[in-house]
């Protein structure tokens, strides 16, 4: 009897300390294209999401699907699903809103707690640019307004990489470099044949 | 056995076994109260994404967004608040472990006059 009594004890405890915590579900694309532990991790100072975007082209096609973070790739209907990674906060209820850039409202899904901590929303994102899917969790914990407390997530779709400020600033020096290397080949030689003569 | 069960169990989504210590502790009851709150965990805790967040009864946010982690060992979390009057205070903290495990959690503290 107390043999047993340890065991559920054992198997209670360590159930316990896996409950405490939710690993981050690694090996997803970060918002910069590479591949890290955090993934596609998404947070304000209350709240914490792994955010995946997913083509319904490239699920229908059959093929293994590298979910997009938040710079989406393509055009058309694409899932998009937001892991609840606070314990909690699964058990909160949760509602979602996809925005375009200038406030038009794509999607929205009312409040209701997220079956096994994901929610997820199709959205039809149709032309290329910029969009916000906005995460409201009624926290009753904290009684503070959803609206302050909200998680927003901002979105590229089909729009082209910037290129990296420091990028820019080489390429820049290279041209000026150039262009002084260039004026002083054209000018030198002309100012030592002038003295000449 | 339902004893036991009780208290192997989660307590409110507190991360038990990763949140070794608070201060104020859960449910404390001060009657004074430096503007300062820490916690403690049991390993050293990623530099990414770590959070408190300090709120009155009234949903209000009263700590400064000052969240620090020390350096060595980066197992102490803080921040400060603004000057608390009495009333009931709770606080939500957030941690993303080296291991790759996001702890996070609920704490509650008043404030007696």
């Amino acid at each position: 009897m107390l043999k047993s009594v340890i065991v559920v004890l054992m198997v209670l405890i360590s159930i316990s300390q896996a409950m405490a915590s939710i690993p981050l579900g690694a090996g997803r694309k970060t918002a910069t294209g590479t591949v890290d532990m955090y993934g596609c991790l998404q947070a304000n100072d209350y709240y914490i999401v792994n955010f995946a975007a997913y083509p319904i082209a490239a699920i229908e096609s059959k093929k293994p699907v590298v979910p997009d973070c938040i710079n989406i790739t393509a055009t058309g209907n694409t899932v998009l699903s937001l892991d609840l990674l606070d314990r909690d906060v699964r058990a909160k209820k949760v509602a979602l809103k996809v925005l375009t850039e200038a406030g038009q409202l794509l999607y929205q899904a009312p409040f209701a707690m997220a079956k096994q901590g994901v929610i997820s929303a199709q959205v039809n994102l149709t032309r290329p640019g910029r969009y916000q899917a906005m995460l409201y969790v009624q926290d009753q914990d904290l009684k503070i307004d959803e609206n302050l407390s909200a998680l927003l997530i901002p979105l590229t779709v089909a729009m082209p990489e910037a290129e990296p400020a420091a990028r820019n600033t080489v390429y820049g020096l290279f041209i000026l470099i150039s262009l002084m290397v260039l004026s002083l080949a054209i000018v030198v030689p002309r100012l030592l044949q002038a003295k000449s003569v | 056995m339902a004893a036991i069960g009780l208290v192997a169990l989660p307590n409110n989504g507190q991360a038990e076994g990763v949140l070794l210590k608070s201060q104020p502790a859960h449910n404390a009851r001060l009657s004074q109260f430096d503007n300062k709150i820490s916690l403690w965990f049991s390993g050293n805790v990623g530099e990414r994404y770590p959070s408190i967040v300090v709120v009155n009864s009234q949903g209000q946010r009263v700590d400064n967004r000052d969240v620090g982690l020390d350096i060595a060992p980066r197992s102490h979390l803080h921040v400060t608040t603004k000057p608390l009057s009495p009333d009931n205070y709770t606080l939500r903290y957030r941690v993303v472990t080296e291991d790759g495990l996001v702890v996070s959690g609920i704490q509650t503290f008043s404030i007696i006059p």
